[in-house]
């Protein structure tokens, strides 16, 4: 009975992948010769990728020499080095407040990616997470020693830097839209120049002079924490970014939804809280998407200024004499990183999508 | 006209802020370093065998020990020294802008530099030069051979001046690959993709052990550029004086083969040593006269030799034949005086 059932289901799944083979891969002589293409590619570049990466690799944590006699990838470099390309120069007693900041900071992400929390839980819950993470990379708000920002590299830089400029620069952004769509002439022409002026100027001059020119103009003995500079230069210039997406968003909703939450007696900040900026955030989600997975991508630019980003701590990781010849390794390593982090706010992306569709149809249907 | 004139206002403006804090020292950053009990020193952040973060995050290599020679000198402790990795241009605007102490950096001592304010330079550490490594299958002898020859070299750093100097000065004509990352230009020069790499000695030395048979490749005789690679402090006489003083030390040290292991046989025997050890290690002996006129670690020059060793040491431990850089000290400058090399240790007395 059971064996039926599941041989029924099977031949089931038999018959829709040969029919999705013959209607979607060989429907015509095009689409036929574009699958073969593309088969070839694939089992032309497979073989050699999958050799190296897994077949010919070696596994074993051990030193380098051994690595000399194999011809796949060395992921012994990995097992020494994984702690300098994550955390870098961060003191090796106290590696575990990196690694349970950074846990805490995708474990976090991760919760948002797979299910659609409400707005404000998600808002306060970032908010602690950055505050946790940031406290006890720092030592000092938690009663532990202080580990000085100069040492904060690899992971925590990224996700200190990449994430939480994002996540502050959302809010700002959303104001500068507000401000330039539909305010008060001087505050949009305010909010226009300002966004504008961000766009004109490489992301790399303006780190450039907070960091290294800006310091030395201020009276002497007045100084402040390179890192933290740049979390703000990069939230200022990420809120440019959203500003333009979010108003894209504001473009398209109908004159009429104003007037008609007006006719409602909503006051002017409930308007826009409760009917203008849902609609336009819904509508502006792919784009926003593509801000926050290139600005994230962005941060490995402060190398430029001397922070160790995840590339910058890699490099360090091969200067080792003993392992120079395994960059390759690192950066791949490195890269499924991003990778996997860019899938994470893809997948978000989807999931609020999926959630502003099924919201909208059922809408549709009253 | 407006323009140059505040150009020009600006820049003066700039200067002027910057030297500001530097007017008047005697002693008052060393001072600093006595006061907080670190001493913050810039090295490189990735630089193979001399100076790199090992698999447990510590700065390891031939600059890194003359941070720890500085923090045992002044400090007496050579784990005072708060060792910081950081990229080339940005080594010298720390200094200046008062955010580190000193920096070991491989920093050539250029005369514009030295002139520049709010950094010094002290002591030279290692004398490198640009040079070139070619294919032997190239089959040129020496580098004015090199007519019409691709030439593999890092962007934006003086090799590529050097090497516009070197081919120009001759007329022959040359191109250029420009790779930033190391790796990828490296790849590009085993892979046939340029006919000449030019580097450092030292890092083509290195450089050509990565290769798959690095018998395949040499290095051409010629050295194009000097290359005198300097400790820099911020000024400071007495922070000066002392670093230039500690590194005599490694140089005394090793003339007389005092060395980390045997230091404490020296000192114990101290009545049957030659007397110019005895100036070194003695307990009223002139180094002994320097620390309190310095304001430093009393036995300063032991702590040296004992928490760092000599430089012979400090060498063969980093870089030398027996590590994965495997350079070779002799016919070098980086040997002493007596066996024809440029360091020269200065009397102690």
């Amino acid at each position: 009975m059971t064996t039926a059932a599941s041989n029924k289901t099977r031949s089931r799944a038999i018959a829709n992948a040969g029919s999705f083979i013959r209607t979607r891969l060989f429907c015509d002589w095009r689409t036929s010769l574009v699958s073969l293409l593309l088969i070839a590619l694939f089992l032309w570049l497979f073989p050699g990728l999958l050799d190296w990466l897994v077949l010919s690799a070696q596994w074993r944590p051990t030193d380098a020499a051994s690595c000399e006699a194999v011809t796949g990838a060395c992921w012994a470099f990995i097992a020494e080095k994984w702690s300098v390309i994550l955390f870098g120069v961060y003191p090796r007693e106290e590696l575990w407040r990196p690694i349970l900041g950074s846990l805490l900071v995708i474990s976090c992400l991760t919760c948002l990616a797979w299910r659609r929390w409400p707005a404000r839980p998600s808002i306060v819950g970032l908010t602690i997470t950055f505050i946790l993470f940031a406290s006890l990379l720092d030592g000092r708000p938690l009663a532990l020693e202080q580990v000085e920002t100069v040492r904060w590299h690899g992971l925590s830089v990224v996700l200190f830097l990449g994430v939480f400029s994002l996540i502050l620069a959302l809010p700002m952004g959303i104001a500068l839209a507000i401000a330039r769509h539909e305010g008060p002439p001087l505050l949009a022409g305010m909010a226009t120049s300002y966004i504008e002026f961000i766009r004109g100027v490489p992301l790399v001059t303006v780190l450039f002079f907070g960091i290294f020119i800006l310091p030395l103009l201020l009276p002497s003995g007045w100084s402040y924490d390179p890192l933290l500079a740049t979390l703000a230069a990069l939230t200022f210039f990420h809120a440019a970014y959203f500003a333009e997406d979010v108003r894209g968003g504001l473009q398209s909703i109908a004159r009429g939804q104003h007037d008609a939450a007006k006719a409602l007696g909503l006051p002017y900040l409930a308007r826009v809280r409760l009917v203008v900026l849902p609609q336009a955030l819904s509508v502006a989600i792919p784009s926003m998407t593509n801000t926050i997975i290139g600005g994230f991508k962005d941060t490995s630019l402060v190398a430029i200024v001397g922070i160790f980003d995840l590339l910058a701590t890699t490099r360090m990781a091969y200067s080792d004499p003993t392992w120079q010849k395994h960059a390759i390794e690192g950066f791949v390593f490195v890269g499924l990183l991003y990778a996997l982090t860019c899938l994470l706010v893809s997948r978000h992306a989807q999931t609020m999508e999926r959630h502003v569709a099924r919201y909208l149809s059922a809408r549709d249907k009253n | 006209m407006l323009k140059t004139a505040m150009a020009a206002a600006s820049v003066s403006l700039i200067a002027a802020l910057a030297s500001a804090p530097f007017s008047a020292h005697g002693g008052e950053i060393l001072d600093d370093i006595k006061n907080s009990g670190e001493l913050i020193c810039l090295v490189n952040s990735n630089s193979p065998g001399f100076s790199v973060p090992d698999s447990n995050g510590k700065y390891a290599g031939f600059n890194p020990e003359f941070c720890r020679m500085a923090a045992a000198a002044i400090l007496g402790d050579a784990g005072k020294a708060d060792i910081r990795g950081i990229g080339f241009s940005d080594s010298m605007k720390t200094i200046v802008a008062d955010q580190a102490h000193m920096a070991a950096r491989s920093i050539t001592r250029t005369g514009t530099r030295d002139a520049d304010q709010g950094m010094a330079f002290v002591v030279t550490t290692f004398y490198d030069g640009q040079g070139f490594m070619v294919p032997r299958s190239l089959g040129v002898g020496s580098a004015d051979e090199l007519r019409g020859a691709t030439v593999c070299a890092e962007e934006g750093s003086t090799t590529l001046l050097n090497v516009a100097d070197w081919f120009g000065d001759r007329d022959m004509n040359y191109k250029v690959e420009n790779i930033a990352d190391k790796t990828a230009r490296l790849q590009a020069f085993f892979g046939g993709k340029c006919d000449v790499m030019s580097s450092d000695f030292s890092a083509l030395a290195a450089d050509r052990l990565l290769a798959d048979n690095p018998g395949d490749y040499k290095l051409l005789p010629e050295v194009i550029s000097n290359e005198p690679l300097t400790i820099v402090v911020q000024p400071d006489q007495e922070l000066e004086a002392s670093v230039f003083w500690a590194f005599q030390t490694m140089l005394w040290a090793e003339s007389f083969g005092i060395t980390s292991q045997n230091i404490d046989q020296v000192v114990a025997s101290l009545d049957d040593q030659p007397k110019a050890v005895q100036r070194l290690l003695g307990a009223d002996s002139a180094m002994g006269d320097m620390a309190k006129k310095l304001g430093i670690h009393e036995t300063w020059a032991i702590e040296v030799i004992r928490q760092v060793g000599n430089y012979g040491e400090v060498f063969e431990r980093t870089i030398g034949e027996n590590t994965p850089m495997g350079l070779v000290r002799g016919g070098t400058p980086n040997q002493l005086w007596a066996d024809g090399g440029l360091l020269y240790a200065h009397p102690v007395r």
